[in-house]
């Protein structure tokens, strides 16, 4: 076995656990694995990012400044919270690039158990989990969605809920201003897709200032779901 | 991609799902379904582009790497200019990537391409795109051949015995299309050897390829080259390099995985060095990427025993340009030296060498059979004398190295990545640890070919650091005494 990342020998330690199946057998390597910052210690309860990284002046009470905008923008609370598993730093941003624009399907389904593990753990109240989908472009681009990668295989997979809006055309006859605001729906719902009352994961591979998540959060929540928070593999 | 397969008169073509006039899902399938790509028949009134044929000419390239519009090449392939094919096939029963040559390593995805659930993908050769299931690769079959400029070689050196006896091997090999090792010792100028020869097959209009396995190298031979062709349209290709195509090129051997049939010239310089002698799907590269009938030439002071075995041609340069004889190392026992590092302390005799060599104003280079090794033993020396340390992974490479070169650092340590191509005046080397199994006699042999280089300090000092000798110690300085005889009785010596 090699590590699927850096191509290094892994050590062949079966342990009784791996032959047991309470531990699945190692796809990375011990010096790649180190390279991962997981996050931890006090959080944003709304974002989940990292208190320690920002300055007390950014902090009100367990929220950090940029949730509180969001709170009182027109977006308000549509989505619930954020938790992400790891930093941002220049070895996940190689890896991304391996996976998402190198297309290394199998270089990004190293996180299929960490997501998979959990939703089972923390999220065995939602209805539904969501890739946040692509856009048929860059779907075809890609040949993939790097989000649905992560539960494929799984009860939570199921058929899509959320698609792109195309604002292609309608784009260019509107006014800058108008375009800059972005008023309109980034996602919508497909057809036949009830909403109403139901809980829903959201599943994205970045957060950074979170303009996305609330985009698909409020599609969600217009169309009647009772509760949207969502999980990403990177908090920027 | 997807694509359906029509009989369109009395022969059968590929239509890209985009253009096809059936969009039913059961006639439309990944193009690795397809198990023959036959050339179409020349449309004799089709109007080619030439500028598309000149970026697909000898290459073998995805469809995102081509900067043309798909019905373009789809009319360019039905009228017989353009070659398709899948990106994997299966070769005598084995997966193959058509690419790069990998029979192993492919993943698998569900693909919104050809939508099905488990198309596979090379991950052998991924950095330089994506070869799935569904992934045609495209070569323009017909070949033109754009007029060039008047050739020149701009050159006045002239050749030792042993290099001008080199040079006539290297020619007629190119005009036969033969194969032939040139087996040259370290500074013996093996570079200048390929000019004429170059020269003729330019002159032939023939398509060149210098290869080799490092980008160091070819930034380093791609100036020396340029300066004595200088009317030849001349690239380099590196990762990260823009894609051309020119006809002389000086490339990694990585990087040749996008061409195919190409090249009547294929030189293939440090033919032992990593990672092209550990990695057969480079050596595939370099047989895809020259053409049937070409002639293909190696380079190196230590060719690998096998090829040397069963090869007729073969020349040797036995000889130093400056002529005068190559330094023979000299062994010197450390006892355990790796515990005594342990315990922070550095071998006295070492140490003494070391204070020595600077006493005498010489430049000290060291090689340590590891990073980590590198790492432990700089600031062990560091009290000592001013030293800095160098390896594969140390970002500020070029820079020590440069600071070595310009005598601003007395003492360089380096993993066996500075074993070949580094030229430093009246240089001392020395191997710490040479019983270990990283120090081949190959190795060896490279890196006492570091000492001795120019011609003003020809003698410079050698020595093996070890804690028993090895039969590649031993090896390493039978081949320095062989090539030093055999240049004495040719009268190649000073």
């Amino acid at each position: 076995m090699r590590c699927v990342w850096c191509g290094e020998d892994l050590d062949r330690k079966v342990s009784w656990r791996i032959l047991l199946g309470l531990a699945a057998q190692r796809v990375i390597c011990d010096t790649c694995q180190a390279e991962l910052v997981p996050i931890t210690g006090e959080l944003c309860l709304t974002c989940g990012r990292p208190l320690s990284k920002l300055k007390p002046e950014y902090i009100y009470d367990h929220d950090c400044s940029d949730c509180m905008k969001w709170r009182t923008s027109e977006f308000g609370d549509v989505l619930k919270f954020n938790r992400s598993f790891y930093e941002y730093n220049d070895f996940m941003k190689d890896i991304l690039a391996l996976y998402k624009f190198r297309g290394d399907v199998e270089a990004g389904r190293v996180f299929s158990a960490i997501f998979q593990d959990e939703i089972k753990k923390s999220y065995a109240y939602v209805d539904y989990v969501i890739p946040i989908p692509s856009s048929l472009e860059r779907l075809y681009e890609r040949g993939f969605n790097q989000c649905e990668v992560w539960i494929e295989g799984t009860e939570f997979h199921e058929k899509p809920i959320l698609c792109r809006v195309n604002h292609e055309e309608k784009q260019s006859k509107k006014s800058r201003a108008k375009r800059m605001n972005r008023k309109e729906d980034m996602f919508q719902l497909l057809p036949n897709v009830t909403m109403t009352g139901k809980a829903c994961l959201l599943i994205d591979d970045l957060y950074t200032t979170g303009t996305t998540l609330h985009y698909a959060a409020k599609t969600l929540k217009h169309a009647g779901a009772s509760h949207v928070c969502s999980l990403t593999l990177c908090r920027g | 991609m997807r694509f359906a397969s029509l009989q369109l008169n009395n022969s059968t073509v590929l239509i890209p799902e985009q253009l096809s006039p059936t969009q039913d899902s059961s006639l439309l399938h990944p193009i690795s379904y397809y198990k023959s790509f036959p050339l179409q028949p020349i449309g004799k009134s089709f109007k080619p582009n030439f500028q598309l044929l000149q970026v697909l000419q000898g290459k073998h390239l995805l469809i995102d790497e081509i900067p043309f519009p798909l019905l373009d090449l789809h009319a360019h392939y039905l009228n017989g200019f353009i070659h398709i094919e899948a990106g994997l096939q299966f070769k005598e029963g084995e997966l193959t990537c058509i690419r790069c040559g990998s029979k192993r390593s492919f993943s698998s995805f569900s693909c919104a391409r050809c939508k099905t659930k488990d198309c596979r993908y090379c991950r052998n050769c991924i950095v330089m795109g994506k070869v799935s299931s569904c992934s045609p690769l495209y070569s323009a079959s017909a070949s033109f051949q754009p007029k060039e400029s008047s050739i020149s070689l701009e050159w006045t050196g002239t050749l030792s015995s042993g290099q001008r006896e080199a040079s006539q091997a290297v020619t007629r090999a190119i005009k036969r299309n033969e194969d032939l090792l040139v087996w040259a010792v370290c500074g013996s100028g093996k570079t200048e050897v390929l000019f004429r020869g170059l020269e003729e097959a330019l002159s032939q209009n023939k398509t060149i390829c210098i290869a080799t396995p490092r980008t160091d190298v070819v930034l380093e031979l791609f100036p020396r080259f340029k300066k004595v062709f200088p009317s030849i349209d001349l690239s380099a290709l590196y990762g990260g390099s823009s894609k051309d195509s020119s006809r002389f090129v000086i490339s990694t051997t990585h990087q040749l995985i996008r061409y195919k049939e190409f090249f009547d010239v294929m030189i293939i310089d440090e033919v032992d060095a990593f990672p092209y002698n550990a990695d057969s799907s480079l050596q595939y590269a370099v047989e895809k990427s020259r053409k049937k009938t070409s002639s293909l030439i190696y380079l190196t002071a230590t060719p690998p025993k096998s090829m040397i075995r069963n090869r007729q041609n073969i020349v040797r340069i036995p000889a130093r340009f400056h002529g005068f004889s190559l330094p023979i190392p000299s062994l010197t026992w450390i006892g355990n030296w790796r515990k005594k590092i342990e315990k922070e302390k550095l071998p006295s005799i070492l140490i003494e060498w070391i204070q020595q060599q600077i006493d005498d104003r010489k430049p000290v280079l060291l090689f340590l059979p590891s990073i980590k090794l590198i790492d432990k033993i700089t600031p062990l020396l560091n009290e000592y004398i001013q030293c800095e340390g160098v390896h594969s992974e140390d970002k500020d490479r070029v820079n020590k190295v440069m600071k070595f070169r310009n005598n601003e650092l007395p003492v360089l340590l380096s993993s066996t990545i500075l074993e070949r191509g580094i030229t430093i005046p009246n240089v001392s080397v020395a191997v710490i640890g040479a019983e270990d199994d990283v120090f081949t006699e190959s190795a060896l042999v490279q890196i006492a070919g570091r000492a001795g280089r120019s011609k003003d300090y020809p003698d410079g000092s050698v020595r093996f650091f070890h804690y028993g000798k090895t039969n590649d110690m031993i090896a390493a300085i039978c081949h320095i005494n062989d090539m030093n005889r055999e240049a004495d009785e040719r009268g190649w010596l000073k």
